[in-house]
This record gives C-alpha cells, structure tokens and sequence, in this order.
C-alpha cells in the first residue's frame, strides 16, 4: 500500500506519516487483525510501506512499517519486489510488474469490458449487473474472465432462484439469452490469469453445483405442500409487535384489497384471494433462504397450486414498486392488493407513531407511500386518497391510534418530491397541491395544465390578481365583512359590471370543461379575464364605505377565485 | 460471524508421516478445497492453525513453509476460497513452547491476531491433540476421519462433546444445512415482509 499526497514544503516529512495513519484509522473497517511481531492493527496483515515524494523516500513510520520504496504486487503474478524509483512509477509498475490494476475505475473498465467481450463470445446477455461489478472490482487485484457452465437441467427450478444464488452467493455473473432467459452458464471474474484455467473453472463449478442442488431441493420441498396451507403458520410470525402478526396483516390485506378491486370495478373475491395468500411464501423453504425471492416464489407456488393467473401475479406484484424506477403491478387485482399492503403498512406504522423523522425510516414507509402514488397516478386509479387511508386505519378496528391527518400530510409531501424531481416547479406543485386534491390520478393532468396555463402571457397578471384578491378577501373576513353571492343590483361601476359578465360568461364554458377533465382548456378559458380583471383593480375601489357597493365588489372577486381555482389556487403562481 | 480454524495436514490436504516438505508432496484432500470455498462463501472467516515442528528439525525452512502455503492458497483462490491466515508452530514437542498443540495457544493467538472470540468456534483437526487443544481453548473439538482421524477415533478418549464428520467436505455440508435451518428458526422480525432498502 502507497499514498501519494502534494504538501508543500518541508512539513510534508513532519506530518505524512500521521496523516496516512489518520486516514487509515477512517476507513469503515468491521474487524481489524494484528500479524507478525508487531501491535499494529488493520483489516489485512500490512506489508509494506511506500512514502515517496518523487524519487525521495518521505520517512515515516505507519502501522508498525518503515517508509520505504519497495512493494509487493500480486500474491502469485507479480514478478518479484517492487521497488519504485519515484512516486510517479507506482501505478504503471503495480500494474505491469506488481499485476495489481490500482486504480479501481481502470480494474471495473477492465472487467466490464472483458464480461462483455466473453458474453458477446458466447452469444449471451449479461442482464443487470451493475452492482456485482462494483462488489467484485473490490475483490480482485488482476482481473481474468472465465466460462463456467451448469447442468441444463437445474434451468427446471426457477431462474431467479438460479440467478440469484449465483450472484449472491458466488459472486458469479449468470449469461441470459436475448429472450432473457438464463442459459446454463456464468462468467467468473477471477484474481488470476493462468494460461490453462481448467482448475479454476473446474473448481467454482465444483463449488456452484451444490447451491444449485440446495435451490432445486427447496423448490421441490417447497410445492409439496400449497400456499393455503401455509397461511395458518403466519399466525407465529411477528409482523410488529405493537401490530401483531403476520395472520392478523393478512387478513387485513385481504379486506383492504377486496374493497379497492370493488371500487375498481373488478373482481373482488381473485384481489381478496391474492391478498389471504401475498404473504405465505415467507414461511417457505426458498424465501427462508433468499428473502430477496419472496414474492416471486410466492407466484410460482400459486400458479403451481393452480391458482388463477391474476392471483399469482398479484402475490408477486404486491411488493412493487420495490425501489425507484421498480415495474408497477399490473391490472386492477394485482393494484389493489399492491395498495393494500402497502397502505396497511402506513396506517399501522403511523398509528403506533412510527412516523419517519429526518433519514430515520427503518420499515421503509417513504417507499411505501411513494408507491401508493405511483401507482395510482401511473396507473390512473380512480381512487380517493382519503377513502383509501380510512379503510386501511378501519383495518385495525381502533388497535392504533388515528393519524389519518398524519398520513395524508405524509403522502402530500411525498407527492410534492415525486413532481419536483418529474422537474415541475414547486409554485407549480404549490398551486395544484394546496388544494388538497383527493384524486390523486388525476394531479398529472392538473399540474400539466398548471404548467400549460403559466406558460400564457395573461398568467402573470392574472397570477397576481389572484393573490391580491386572496389578500384582499382575508383583510376582510377578518374584519368580519361578510360577502355571499355577488346579485347584479350590487354592482355600480361598468369596470365591475363588466367582469362580473365576464365571469358568467367565461365560467360557463370552463366549468363543462372541467367536468370533462381537460383541465388545460378550463384554465386557458380565463385567459380573456386578464383585459376586465386588470380594468376591475385600475378603476374600482373595492373596500369604500358603502356597504352595499362594498358587499357586492368582495362578493364579486370571491366568485372570480371561486370560477378561476378549481384545478389549482392560481395565486401560488404569482411570483 | 463465524470462524472456522482447520488443521492443515489430513484435514485440507493429505497427511505424511515423512512430512511435507515441497510444495508437490501437498495433495489436496478431495473436497476439501471445495468445501473451504463453500464456506468462504457462506460468510465464513477459515484460518489454519498446524504444527510445523519439521522446521526445527530442520526438514525443510520458513521459505519451503511459505511455497507449500502459497500452493494452498492458490488451490483455493482457483475454487473461489480463501484461509485468510495460517498459524504454526515450527517447535518439536520437546521444546516447552505454548503454540505447540495440544496447549491452546496457538488458537489463543488466533483470538488475539484476529481480535475476536473463538469461542463455541470449531476447530477441525485429524488427531487427539487437535482436539485437545480445542477444548481447552474453549473451541468447539470437530473430528475428521481424513489423516490420522479414523485412528483418533479408534483409540478412543476424545473430548467431551467431540463431533465427528467423515472429511471436511461432510462438515461443510453439515454447517451450511445448520446454517439454513437456523436461518428458518429465528422469527421473522417485523421488517422481514417489507421489501429491503437497497
């Protein structure tokens, strides 16, 4: 191990050494070891220590290790001792004497680069692999790339199971063929490039064949008995313990997806039988080993337990979105089950005040309501937000608290983030949000219309007007003035006469429009306020003495936000 | 975490009574690599702890020591294993040292080099001193019937809760399947039905 670091001057031969010792101490190291004679402690037995500045040896000592200009490379590929006649040698003789590739980005272009080369060789995907490479660039020095091969017929027991045991347990990286379909075969990233790697291959194939055998036994245990069957069992599984078992949740579940599907107009008792069955797969022999697979047995069991399609499918798609970006579940049975879940998860996490503050949120439940929104604004549910939250908190029948209010703050903020990063503005989201809108289906259209309508020439002005009769209406309810709707006879001045037939005029037509749902052409609809709006505030003096006047000017304007804020408050836009 | 110490001669590779002395006269016992593999997989931490009095008899030097290792290490970086460190003794068993088994230093030091306890930890050796050296270091004794084993066990007298595999392959098998069925036992805890943080 080297470091290099540029101070200037002669300080640099005072302080190195500490500061290589200070940032070593830094590293996020689990367990530390001690080797040879020395006390020295670090994750790995230390054996050399090179301090260099140029061709000069920085003195020093650091665990125990003089400063010195030797290293060492590869345990079995380097070519000897390294020694380094200036600092500016160390990564080009690592890597051409020592077989070390230092520079971690170089070593995960090397693999990279290689996986594709020996997956192209085959004809073969490598599908998502992404993080197994970044975990194995930190495991090898010298990367070489192998074939390994199964089997064929283990390709019987599901190919998640397969996939799954190979990246995670082997640190293998499973080939696929166009269709994505696992072949009998994996790429093997090993720490050493041997002219005939028989033994290498031969030995990991050796290695992986009896994790494939332990996934295919659990498989055939596993569809010896049926998924109805383990349901029962749930009842000795903790699911919380201030929100009892994993029984007491299913049975929720259930209830809860059988009145969405209802409400989706679709079949109530296929969403019922999905949610009484999401959650048994967790008491089989293969989630019991790869908790990642749960949900995926779980639709394989039931598809082999001869369940319906839909049913399958929705035990499997409950958990999703599993992360950003994740597939949404598919169909009205498999949404209602996936709301469910994740809406009981909500409502008894807030009830018993498990409410995430700052980074702490340790069940998942930012995920959980960003996936309720998800998947009722991607998949355009018609759906009440407010229905949705009151059947998940009638769910546990008074066994937690209320904090319907709670929730729905929450799933408002988690909407907000959701349309900031979609690159709305927050005045934007403001406006459409502050409505407390219920549908949540139907906040993509309103917002587009938001952003549509702010995008006009009136809107700026029309923005403003909007605010300035906010102000205007709430000076005067605190005043206790008191304004119903605005009667023609109220009204004195052509300027207030004239908006006043404008609104009518105007308000008509949007209000069909918006019953449509085209939420754009409402709020483009009032772009021809702008001209009497402006003549309204340039000649009327709204609050004057007159009562009558007075009642009928504030009426007025109540009745142009009234007609103008359906979709979003307008004011939210004003700058 | 779990550590798993190994006797190096008759349990990972084949026992000589000339001893072994260059890298060629160490044969792999078969499966035994494959198993160190198997359980460096399965999150296990593997070191070696041996006598090695051939050094002070002079049969072979710390650089001979270091090939026949290295050609260990190698067969089992090649299966995807890893022995992250290799204890020895180089004492004969004359010399009062403490390392030499059956005292428990050497897996004593393996507690203080490795800065954790081995306690209830399994030590696997071929021979009673093995074992002996196990139960006094509070180690759990595991017997092979590889090397010297089968005698070991015909002789009788082993320690008191001895468990005893027919290779070290058989004792993979054995804890990764413990391993599981422990995994199953523990109730699950609230956040196992939630799908993980990434």
């Amino acid at each position: 191990m080297a470091v290099r670091v540029d101070i200037a001057g002669a300080a640099l031969d005072e302080v190195l050494a500490s500061i290589v010792a200070d940032a070593l101490k830094k590293l996020p190291i689990p367990k530390v070891m001690r080797w040879g004679d020395g006390d020295a402690q670090f994750v790995r037995p230390v054996h050399k220590l090179v301090m260099m500045h140029g061709a000069r040896v920085v003195p020093g000592s650091v665990l125990g290790l003089e400063a010195g200009k030797t290293t060492l490379g590869h345990r079995f590929m380097a070519s000897g001792d390294i020694t380094l006649a200036s600092s500016d040698e160390y990564e080009a003789r690592l890597k051409n004497d020592g077989r070390v590739i230092p520079d971690f980005a170089e070593r995960k272009a090397m693999i990279d680069q290689a996986l594709k080369a020996k997956a192209a060789e085959a004809a073969a995907d490598l599908g998502e692999y992404s993080d197994l490479l970044d975990e194995v660039t930190a495991l090898v020095e010298y990367p070489a790339i192998y074939v390994g091969e199964f089997e064929p017929r283990f390709l019987e027991v599901p190919q998640e199971c397969l996939i799954l045991t190979m990246r995670q347990n082997q640190k293998y990286f499973p080939l696929f063929d166009a269709a994505g379909k696992l072949l009998p075969k994996f790429l093997i990233v090993s720490n050493m490039v041997v002219a005939d790697p028989r033994h290498i291959v031969g030995g990991n194939q050796r290695v992986v064949r009896p994790r494939l055998e332990d996934a295919r036994f659990f498989y055939d245990q596993d569809r010896k008995s049926k998924l109805e069957a383990r349901v029962p069992r749930l009842a000795q599984v903790v699911y919380h313990n201030k929100l009892g078992t994993q029984l007491e949740r299913t049975a929720r579940i259930q209830l809860l997806a059988g009145k969405i599907a209802r409400k989706l107009g679709a079949d109530a008792s296929l969403a019922e039988r999905a949610g009484w069955l999401a959650k048994a797969d967790l008491l089989s022999a293969m989630v019991g080993e790869f908790p990642e697979l749960q949900g995926t047995m779980g639709r394989y069991y039931a598809l082999h337990d001869g369940e319906p399609a839909e049913v399958a499918d929705a035990i499997e798609a409950h958990y999703r979105p599993r992360f950003a970006g994740d597939r949404l579940p598919n169909g009205p049975i498999a949404a209602a089950v996936a709301l469910a879940d994740k809406l009981d998860t909500l409502a008894g996490l807030f009830g018993v005040g498990q409410i995430p503050t700052g980074d702490k949120d340790p069940f998942g439940l930012r995920r959980s309501a960003l996936g309720v929104v998800r998947i009722l604004m991607e998949q355009k549910l018609a759906l009440r937000l407010d229905e949705l939250t009151v059947a998940a908190f009638e769910g546990y029948a008074g066994k937690v608290g209320e904090a319907n209010a709670d929730l729905q703050t929450f799933m408002y903020d988690r909407i907000r983030s959701y349309f900031l990063d979609a690159k709305y503005s927050a005045n934007q989201i403001e406006a459409v949000l502050s409505m407390s809108p219920l549908r949540v289906d139907l906040i993509p259209s309103q917002l587009e219309a938001v952003r549509a309508f702010a995008s006009m020439p009136e809107a700026g002005s029309l923005a403003a007007a909007n605010k300035r009769v906010v102000n205007i209406l709430k000076q005067a309810a605190a005043k206790g003035e008191s304004f119903a709707n605005v009667a023609e006879g109220d009204l004195a001045e052509p300027a207030e006469l004239a908006l006043h037939q404008a609104i009518r005029s105007t308000a008509k037509r949007a209000n069909e429009q918006f019953e449509q749902g085209d939420y754009a052409g409402y709020l483009k609809s009032f772009a021809v306020l702008r001209t009497p709006v402006d003549a309204f505030f340039e000649s009327v003096m709204v609050m004057v003495d007159d009562e009558k006047l007075r009642r009928g000017r504030l009426a007025l304007l109540a009745d142009l936000r009234r007609a103008m804020n359906r979709v979003a408050d307008l004011s939210k836009l004003a700058a | 975490m779990k550590l798993l110490m190994l006797d190096r001669d008759g349990v990972i590779n084949q026992d000589s009574d000339q001893y072994i002395k260059s890298p060629e006269e160490w044969k792999p016992i078969k499966g035994s690599i494959e198993a160190i593999a198997r359980l460096t997989q399965s999150g296990w931490r593997i070191v070696v702890a041996t006598n090695q009095s051939g050094i002070a008899r002079g049969l072979f030097d710390m650089s001979m020591l270091n090939a026949i290792h290295d050609a260990m290490h190698k067969a089992v970086v090649q299966a995807g294993g890893r022995i992250e460190a290799v204890f020895f003794c180089p004492h004969t068993a004359d010399s009062n040292c403490e390392c030499r088994k059956p005292l428990p230093g050497m897996l004593q030091e393996i507690e203080r080099r490795m800065n954790l306890s081995i306690a209830g930890m399994p030590f696997v050796g071929d021979s009673l001193r093995d074992l002996q050296a196990a139960t006094a270091a509070g180690a759990r004794p595991v017997l092979v019937l590889t090397g010297k084993g089968a005698k070991t066990r015909e002789a009788g007298g082993l320690p008191e809760g001895t468990e005893i595999f027919a290779d070290l392959a058989a004792f993979a098998v054995a804890q990764l399947s413990d391993q599981r069925a422990e995994h199953r036992g523990e109730s699950r805890i609230d956040t196992r039905a939630e799908p993980r943080t990434a």
